[in-house]
């Protein structure tokens, strides 16, 4: 009985594998070192990477300027609605992206209000890095708002009520007790968010096909090259945003070690 | 010092309400109650956590209502330390906005910390976090302290260093302070004046000898009931409760006082035992006997002094112990526990 379960449960694993793990590794020697180094060297390729890392950078600190209240807000206040609001917040989760960057053209591009309101103050939406930045915070935002929203919900209030006793105001036991003690959080919000971000490829193509982003970049060169001409560059991405992926979890890792977090 | 005035809280169903409460300077009071009775809530409102619906509140003259906590001066202590766990001990006693770099080194110098500045929180025992967030609290030098129930996750060992300390703070600082708990023996331990809540209502508030020897109703008394509160007095010289002489393991130098004797430590016998200065003997009528899962709990009464006895199945067959049957109720000198 015990043995049947585990052939059970074995077969199924090496199934899940074959279809969740092996595709990207696959990709990864598809290719030759020839055709790696010529992809290094394409200009418009590396305009394309810089384009995704930057604009996916700057969304991730966009979310952090307005996310990090509104968390704050959604985990400590009570107020109508608030259940509707945080429903609301999750859907670009859920919602498919080219219909977000529609929403995001509809409400931010030229002539809506919003988007001559950003016009006034001297930002267009449609086909600028503005565009892009504003397409993924809007995709990648939840992971972030999440996140960081569970770590101040999971931290007792008496913290805060310790600080106010001992005479320190709002301000200094946000940024002093409340951020520190959520950090573990926050980090892991962010790279979530930069993950997601720097891999949109829906909305982003809907909001601004140029500056071209490395996923627009990666689809444009599969319609009109095929796909041979567009493995080095599928897995230059691979290789330079899962390192960065990696590389900021592990860290994360390290550092919810030496505080004792829950990974 | 304290004073608060018409004080109404409404919480759901719940309501507190204190018509009024008034503190000295440098006094200890004590809020007793069971839970759900109004105390956290009370220490709340003091500190300016929940709205009121009505009433005022004044420290050393000053009405207070309407600043927000971080103004008060009014420090608190919780069950848990709630240490800042990102800063060292040193950085969590400086955290308050009028902790400085002297006071604070001078405390721990006092106080006996100074070897755990460096450390971080988790580097700490249970009854050293305890200890560090009660001088955090006193390093931000308050008027008023506040404690609720800080003693309840501690080890009887901690309980103990936990008091010594606060005497400690009481004596360097005279520092008014007002302490939740359901224990009475903690209360009873360094209290001045003692206050019972019931059901958000203030229903008792007096010195320990006062609401021992008249408590103002059945629920106090009963509340009070779970272990024996006998009111001592002195006459020339010698100690008397209930009108005989009793011993005591010490001198008190007071002349209106109460010991706790626990029900454990009284013996109950149908013949009269010799009389000694180690051993109180008083004659008591039996006025029920609770069958317990390990022990008999026996309730007599003894002129105007209840009290409570544990015995065993085979003494209670053996003293044929029934409502109306009169003995002998024996406890030693050194089972007085004596309140400062």
């Amino acid at each position: 009985m015990k043995k049947g379960f585990d052939v059970f449960v074995g077969i199924f694993s090496v199934i899940g594998i074959l279809l969740f793990v092996i595709p990207g590794v696959y990709l990864l020697f598809s290719t030759s070192p020839a055709s790696l180094f010529s992809a290094v060297k394409d200009d418009e390729f590396l305009r394309a990477v810089g384009v995704s890392l930057s604009s996916a950078t700057l969304s991730t600190l966009l979310i952090l300027l307005f996310g990090t209240p509104l968390a704050y807000v959604l985990s400590r206040s009570e107020f109508p609605l608030r259940g509707l609001l945080e429903n609301l917040l999750e859907l670009p989760v859920a919602i498919p992206h080219s219909v977000a960057g529609v929403a995001i053209l509809n409400f931010f591009g030229r002539g809506a209000f919003m988007g001559k309101i950003l016009n006034l103050l001297g930002f267009e939406v449609y086909g600028t890095l503005t565009g892009i930045v504003i397409a993924m915070a809007f995709v990648s935002a939840p992971y972030f708002i999440g996140s960081l929203k569970e770590g101040l919900r999971q931290l007792p209030q008496e913290y805060e009520k310790i600080s106010y006793s001992l005479g320190r105001g709002r301000f200094y036991t946000f940024f002093k007790v409340l951020l520190p003690m959520t950090k573990g959080h926050l980090l892991k919000g962010l790279i979530l968010s930069w993950g997601r971000a720097v891999s949109e490829f829906g909305a982003v193509m809907v909001v601004a096909y140029f500056p071209m982003t490395s996923t627009v970049f990666v689809y444009e060169r599969l319609e009109t090259m095929g796909i041979r001409a567009t493995l080095p560059y599928a897995v230059l991405l691979f290789l330079i945003t899962g390192f960065v992926f990696l590389f900021l979890r592990i860290l994360w890792g390290k550092y919810a070690e030496s505080k004792g977090f829950e990974g | 010092m304290l004073k608060v005035k018409d004080l109404k809280v409404r919480k759901g169903s719940f309501l507190l309400e204190i018509p009024e409460f008034e503190m000295e300077t440098h006094e200890m009071v004590s809020i007793l109650g069971p839970s759900g009775s109004g105390k956290t809530t009370f220490l709340e409102a003091i500190m300016g956590f929940v709205k009121l619906e009505s009433g005022r509140i004044y420290l050393y003259g000053n009405d207070i209502t309407d600043l927000p906590p971080w103004e008060r001066n009014i420090a608190i202590v919780y069950q848990s330390p709630y240490l800042f766990p990102h800063l060292t001990v040193k950085e969590n006693l400086l955290f308050g906005s009028k902790a400085c770099e002297m006071f604070v080194n001078n405390l721990a110098e006092r106080l006996n910390i100074s070897d755990l500045l460096q450390r971080y929180p988790h580097q700490l025992s249970a009854g050293q976090r305890q200890r560090i967030s009660l001088i955090r609290a006193i390093a931000t030098r308050p008027l008023l302290l506040l404690m609720d129930e800080p003693f309840n996750f501690l080890d009887p060992n901690n309980k103990e260093d936990l008091r010594h300390l606060i005497k400690e703070i009481r004596e360097f600082f005279l520092l008014p302070i007002v302490l939740v708990t359901h224990d009475l023996e903690e209360a009873f331990y360094y209290s001045d004046r003692i206050g019972v809540l019931e059901k958000g209502k203030l229903i008792a508030l007096s010195k320990p000898f006062e609401l021992i020897k008249a408590p103002p109703d059945d629920f106090v008394a009963t509340f009070l009931g779970k272990a024996n509160f006998i009111p001592v007095e002195r006459k020339e010289g010698k100690y008397f409760a209930n009108g005989t002489e009793i011993f005591l393991p010490r001198e008190v130098d007071k002349d209106n006082f109460v010991v706790m004797l626990r029900p454990q430590d009284v013996i109950l016998s149908e013949t009269e035992p010799p009389h000694s200065s180690a051993r109180n003997h008083f004659k008591a009528k039996v006025l029920e006997v609770i069958g317990g899962s390990k022990v008999n709990e026996v309730r007599l009464e003894s002129g105007n002094l209840k009290i409570s006895a544990y015995v065993t199945d085979a003494s209670k067959e053996e003293l044929r112990l029934v409502p109306g049957k009169e003995v002998f109720v024996i406890f030693k000198a050194t089972a007085l526990h004596i309140f400062d």
